[in-house]
């Protein structure tokens, strides 16, 4: 089932495109949305929530439409955003109860469940302080809490990881890939962080100047076809390199004992060659596996793509 | 020999203990009330503020001077005030609408209100608020109503307790047969300042950057609007009073004051609004300063509302 549908969907800031005529279907689970600074990823974010409206096209969020459902989608969606936005003065805990009271939750509920979340996303103990106390990695978890608070089907992440060390970003990250898989929530990612993207998101979109380069699947988007092969060989050696280019092989990198080799003209008959040339070679053979790219090579492969366009 | 400590009770019954996520799967309460979240929110952070107990501590004072000075004259007076009706109501008005409670009644919403729309947009809380499933109008809606009710707790609690007082000293005297409507009238007159302050702080509140901004601006208003009408009435070279009167009135301390007379069918005005020579004037018509009363509040919260997004519009 697609948790989003938008078809030929516009958002304008007055003159100004933000999103242009963008087509796409997301499927559950975590989904990255990828771009640079100024792509359209957070306007596209508001628009599916009902606070900006769009200029032209349709869309659909958990099957709601954008344009007549706003408060239905918003009641079955939680929204982490990019900025701060903590009041001063609270606790963690009146804070998302608070949100979990907004989202029509019982008083004596909302506040049962923002403990429940706020120790899930990690809080602990520090769940009773002050808002204005809490360092930075903190604060995104509260941001992700209230956003849990209360039970959503969709999660819209805005740049999680933003302002995050390397641990907590981990954990941040962590939390999100639990969240996403096997708990019957969908989370959408989005992030000018290729490597966040590629740790926790089964699917990704990629936007370029409010549109979409490209999108799919991540293992097919990093997928380079079946005929790159990365070799790990036990120290290097150049006669297996010239039995490989012998018998059809074409090098494309070699880096000490690791090769990357294009077999394209001997498709069906890689592992054979493989053998054959370490065994001609005399040398070992550690291991060989297709070669995928990064989600750093999809995303400017995809950019190189709508330049060439 | 002692008995060893026992381990710990496993706190598997407790929801707690499950640090995995599950979705919430509980009640919601209708959609129609989700404005009162809001409202609610504001009263209780009002309670949890130090300078709301002291302002209306002092609120108090007003009617513990009004009790005793009644009780002097009713005491020294060789005639019982049982014979005048506005004698009974007369206290109430003073009290309610004395220059003390008028400024502390400001007090509180300028503490209160000021940063109720201007902190929250700065702070970024709107996007989160407007994330959830509550439309513009319920955010401000439960901002004005929150601050409104507080405001008319403070007006009507220590009048209605000044008038059980009232009823058990003198209900002797004649005090009940005579303030048949004095409940009603209370409340009424609680309702202006509560329901017009909180409205013109919550427009100014979402228009302005800062608390400390929203609370200048608020001040100001009150108190210069005030002092000009005045100045312009005083100036006003007319031989006709009812034009004085209006002019003298068309401010918001004015407006409060001109409907609270009409409600209690007094003629005593604050000193700052009577006319050298004469005890007092009368309020102008109700219609005149009702209209201007629903005028600033329809105003405040219609611009209000232009001012209160999720996100930052950008035009242009």
């Amino acid at each position: 089932m697609s948790t989003i549908t938008v078809n030929n969907l516009t958002v304008k800031y007055g003159a100004r495109v933000a999103v242009d005529n963008v087509t796409f279907d997301l499927p559950d689970g975590c989904v990255g949305l990828l771009g640079p600074n100024g792509a359209g990823k957070t306007t596209l974010i508001k628009c599916l929530l009902g606070f900006v409206a769009p200029a032209s096209g349709t869309g659909k969020v958990l099957g709601l439409d954008i344009a007549t459902s706003g408060l239905a989608i918003r009641q079955k969606v939680g929204l982490m955003p990019e900025l701060d936005c903590h009041i001063p003065g609270i606790n963690a805990v009146t804070y998302v109860a608070y949100t979990g009271e907004l989202a029509g939750m019982p008083a004596s509920l909302a506040i049962g469940r923002a403990h429940e979340v706020l120790e899930y996303c990690g809080l602990g103990e520090a769940r009773y302080r002050q808002v204005e106390t809490y360092s930075t990695g903190m604060l995104q978890r509260i941001k992700l809490a209230q956003a849990l608070v209360h039970g959503p089907g969709l999660l819209l992440l805005d740049e999680p990881t933003n302002g995050l060390d390397p641990r907590g970003r981990e954990e941040m990250l962590s939390l999100i890939k639990d969240i996403s898989h096997g708990k019957g929530v969908s989370v959408i990612v989005s992030s000018h962080l290729m490597p966040d993207i590629e740790r926790v998101c089964d699917y990704a979109i990629v936007m370029r100047g409010g549109k979409v380069a490209t999108s799919g699947d991540i293992a097919s988007l990093r997928s380079v076809g079946g005929y790159h092969v990365e070799i790990e060989l036990r120290e290097p050696c150049a006669a297996f390199t010239k039995a490989l280019v012998d018998r059809g092989g074409r090098l494309l990198l070699e880096a000490g004992s690791l090769l990357q080799v294009d077999m394209q003209h001997i498709e069906g008959q890689q592992a054979a060659v493989l053998f054959q040339a370490a065994k001609e070679s005399g040398t070992q053979l550690r291991g060989f596996r297709a070669v995928q790219r990064s989600m750093e090579d999809v995303f400017l492969a995809a950019i190189d793509q709508e330049n060439a366009a | 020999m002692t008995k060893p400590v026992p381990p710990p009770p496993v706190a598997t019954a407790s929801p707690i203990a499950d640090l995995s996520y599950r979705s919430y799967t509980g009640p919601l309460r209708n959609r129609s009330v989700r404005w009162w979240v809001v409202a609610l929110y504001t009263i209780r952070k009002a309670r949890k503020s130090q300078g709301f107990w002291v302002l209306s501590a002092v609120c108090v004072l007003s009617y513990i001077f009004h009790a005793i000075l009644f009780y002097v004259q009713a005491n020294v007076s060789s005639v019982m005030m049982s014979q005048k009706p506005t004698d009974y109501v007369l206290p109430f008005f003073s009290a309610m609408n004395g220059n003390l409670n008028a400024y502390c009644l400001m007090g509180i919403c300028m503490l209160l209100g000021a940063g109720s729309i201007a902190g929250d947009q700065r702070v970024n809380a709107l996007m989160v608020y407007l994330s959830k499933p509550i439309t513009r109008a319920d955010y401000l809606i439960g901002k004005w109503v929150g601050l409104m009710l507080t405001i008319f707790s403070v007006a009507v609690v220590p009048s209605l307790l000044f008038y059980l007082m009232m009823m058990a000293a003198y209900s002797s005297n004649g005090f009940f047969a005579h303030t048949h409507w004095l409940p009603v009238q209370i409340v009424l007159a609680a309702l202006v300042p509560s329901v017009l302050l909180s409205a013109l702080m919550t427009g100014i509140s979402a228009w302005s950057r800062s608390s400390f901004t929203a609370g200048a601006l608020f001040a100001s208003l009150y108190i210069l609007t005030g002092i000009i009408a005045n100045i312009i009435g005083f100036a006003m070279f007319t031989h006709h009073m009812n034009v004085i009167v209006m002019v003298r009135h068309a401010s918001i301390p004015g407006i409060i004051d001109a409907i609270a007379q009409r409600i209690f069918s007094v003629t005593i005005t604050r000193h700052e609004f009577r006319i050298p020579g004469q005890p007092g004037i009368p309020a102008p018509p109700l219609s005149f300063s009702l209209s201007i009363a629903f005028a600033l509040v329809v105003v405040s919260i219609a611009a209000a509302r232009t001012k209160i997004h999720a996100v930052e519009v950008v035009r242009g």
